[in-house]
This record gives structure tokens, C-alpha cells and sequence, in this order.
């Protein structure tokens, strides 16, 4: 299953990966860091970027 | 085979240092300095924060109302151009006398440096002898954008239709002279009046050449610098306060430089987020074409 709905190689998916990580560190310092500490973001994130970059 | 290889790094060799030594370089130093509170005016200038810059830039009220402020002029800036530059590009496919000079005169704009743009328009606006304070006089309109908020906001968004309007009409018609005939015949044939023809012709042909350039003029309009920095170097207050002058602002007057970096990264990131939506919608409408 893709993720993205459109093609994309290698490189494009962990370009993509940083910058949703990157964003997503940004939201949660903004919002969610009082409630939980920024490293969750750090390993959900980083999960989330081996799955995409293995899926696509 | 391996002589045709090394002629062609020989030949990239150039154009890929200049980029690593202009592009690349320098952003590694940019995320390097994020990281750091660098201020050469302070006891220890260089100390290491982590990500504390990102962290800083997020509840900063001055950055968000600039941030909040570049993206009003963005999308007003954009939202004006592009329908009147398609409207202007339009009028452009007729025949009519002084078609020519109308065209040339319309086009000089792009031709001046933004810097000079601002110190034109320094004068337009002078509240003492600029044209555009008497004609607002006469209508019964105190104009002063040194003093009034709203009026050196829209000012500033007067200026760049005013400059990058030509751009975009000059794009429209490329893209107009380009398109094929069949579907206009087809459209005569069926019996549709100009507006159908222009809606449901023109508009879906051209659709890639709107895309194209909104993502130019988004782009452009995001890194408003000299225009504004000439006219109201972001004043009255914060009034006209863009990203790129805050950011300007930062560096030069409170010398922030780790938080500055971090400021600008932020920016690029919304850039490329910005150009990779609008890319995503070029391709797949080059696509559906």
C-alpha cells in the first residue's frame, strides 16, 4: 500500500519524510509539548519516515 | 565508455561547484547556526541550544503577525494579478489602434529595479506634493500611509500589482497565442457566445500556464523585500512588517543570527511546501490535458 498517491523515487520520499517531520516537531512545540515531551515526536516521526520511505 | 564519462563530470564539473559553493554550502550553514544562540555582542556569542530557536519561533507574536501579514499580501497580491493580467492578456488577442504602444508603455515596469520602484513610489505617496495624496484630497480622503496602518498595507500591495502585473499578462499571452484552434472551432460550431468559449475553453487550456505562474508569483511574493524595505521600511509600527523585513530587521538591528537562521529555515520550508502543493496540482493538470 502507497502513501503517497502519486509516483515517486527514492530520494522524493525521504525529501518528503524530513519535511513532514520537520513540520510535525514544529506543531508539537507549538501545541502538544506541555502534555508530551518532544522525543515521542522524534520517534514517531522517525518511524513513520522508514515506513514511508520503504512504502512509498 | 569510461572517456565519455569522465567528459561528462568534466563538463557538469563547473555548474555543480557553484552550486554546492552558493546553494548548498550555505544552507548547511544556516541549519548549523539554527542550532546555536549566536549573537557577537553578547558575553559568550556562540552557545549551542538545540532545537530552543524553532521553539522560540514558534510562540514569537512578532514573527507570527509577520508571517500572518506576508501571507494576507500574498494571497491579495496573487488574487488581484492574476485575474486582471488574464483580463488584460485577453483584451491583448484583439486588434485594436495603439495596440503596440499600449503593450510597450505596459511592460516598463518590468523593466525597472524594485529598488527604484520603492523611491518612485516614495514620491507618488509623499503626502505633501505626491499625485496620489492630492487625488485622494479631492475625493475627500486624508491619505498619509506615514501615519495610517491600512493605507501603507494596501499601498504596498498597489505597488507590486502595479510592477508585476506586465509579468503575468506577458506569461498569459504566451500561453494564449500557443493554444490550438480546434476546440474554438468546435466551440463556434456548437453554437457557444465568448463568455462560454472563454470559460470553457480557455480556462481549462490555459490551466497550466495559471498554474506556472501563480507558483512564480507566490514565490516571489513570499521574498517581497526592496519594494517595501524602500517605501515603509515596514512601517507605520509593523503595519507593512513582511517575513523577509522582519527577518532583515533581526539580523541587522538585534544581531540574532542562530535565531535568524532558524527564522529563514522555517521560511524555506514553507516555501517548498507551498511550491510542492502547487507543483502536485501543475503535473496532474498537465496530466488531465
Amino acid at each position: 500500500m502507497r502513501i503517497f498517491p502519486f509516483k515517486t523515487n527514492l530520494w522524493d520520499r525521504f525529501f518528503y519524510g524530513i519535511s513532514i517531520m520537520f513540520g510535525l516537531h514544529l506543531i508539537w512545540v507549538r501545541f502538544l509539548e506541555q502534555y508530551v515531551p518532544l522525543y515521542v515526536a522524534t520517534v514517531g516521526s522517525l518511524i513513520f519516515l522508514a515506513i514511508l520511505v520503504i512504502t512509498g | 565508455m569510461k572517456e565519455n564519462r569522465k567528459q561528462v563530470w568534466g563538463l557538469i564539473a563547473p555548474t555543480l561547484f557553484l552550486m554546492i559553493f552558493i546553494g548548498v554550502i550555505p544552507v548547511i550553514y544556516v541549519i548549523y547556526l539554527s542550532a546555536f544562540k549566536y549573537n557577537v555582542f553578547a558575553k559568550i556569542p556562540f552557545r549551542y541550544t538545540g532545537f530552543n530557536n524553532f521553539r522560540k519561533l514558534v510562540f514569537d507574536p512578532d514573527f507570527l503577525k509577520s508571517l500572518r501579514l506576508g501571507l494576507t499580501f500574498v494571497a491579495l497580491c496573487c488574487g488581484i494579478e492574476l485575474p486582471l493580467g488574464l483580463l488584460i492578456a485577453n483584451l491583448l488577442t484583439l486588434n485594436f489602434k495603439g495596440k503596440g504602444i499600449f503593450r510597450t508603455i505596459m511592460t516598463l515596469p518590468l523593466a525597472m529595479a524594485p529598488i527604484s520602484i520603492g523611491s518612485i513610489w516614495v514620491l507618488i505617496t509623499n503626502p505633501d506634493f505626491g499625485p496620489l495624496p492630492f487625488l485622494f484630497r479631492k475625493i475627500g480622503i486624508e491619505y498619509n500611509m506615514g501615519i495610517n496602518a491600512n493605507q501603507a498595507f494596501f499601498t504596498t500591495v498597489l505597488v507590486d500589482i502595479w510592477h508585476w502585473t506586465p509579468f503575468v499578462v506577458l506569461t498569459f499571452m504566451a500561453g494564449l497565442t500557443s493554444l490550438p484552434n480546434q476546440p474554438y472551432e468546435a466551440a463556434l460550431v456548437d453554437g457557444a457566445n465568448r463568455w462560454q468559449t472563454f470559460r470553457y475553453v480557455t480556462i481549462p487550456l490555459l490551466k497550466p500556464v495559471i498554474l506556472t505562474t501563480l507558483f512564480i508569483r507566490v514565490m516571489d511574493t513570499f521574498r517581497v523585500f526592496d519594494e517595501v524595505w524602500m517605501l515603509t521600511s515596514g512601517g507605520p509600527g509593523t503595519a507593512t512588517r513582511y517575513v523577509s523585513i522582519h527577518l532583515v530587521r533581526m539580523v541587522l538591528q538585534s544581531m540574532e543570527y542562530g535565531y535568524s537562521s532558524a527564522m529563514s529555515l522555517f521560511l524555506l520550508y514553507l516555501t517548498i511546501i507551498i511550491c510542492f502543493l502547487l507543483l502536485t496540482f501543475i503535473s496532474s493538470s498537465q496530466e488531465a490535458t
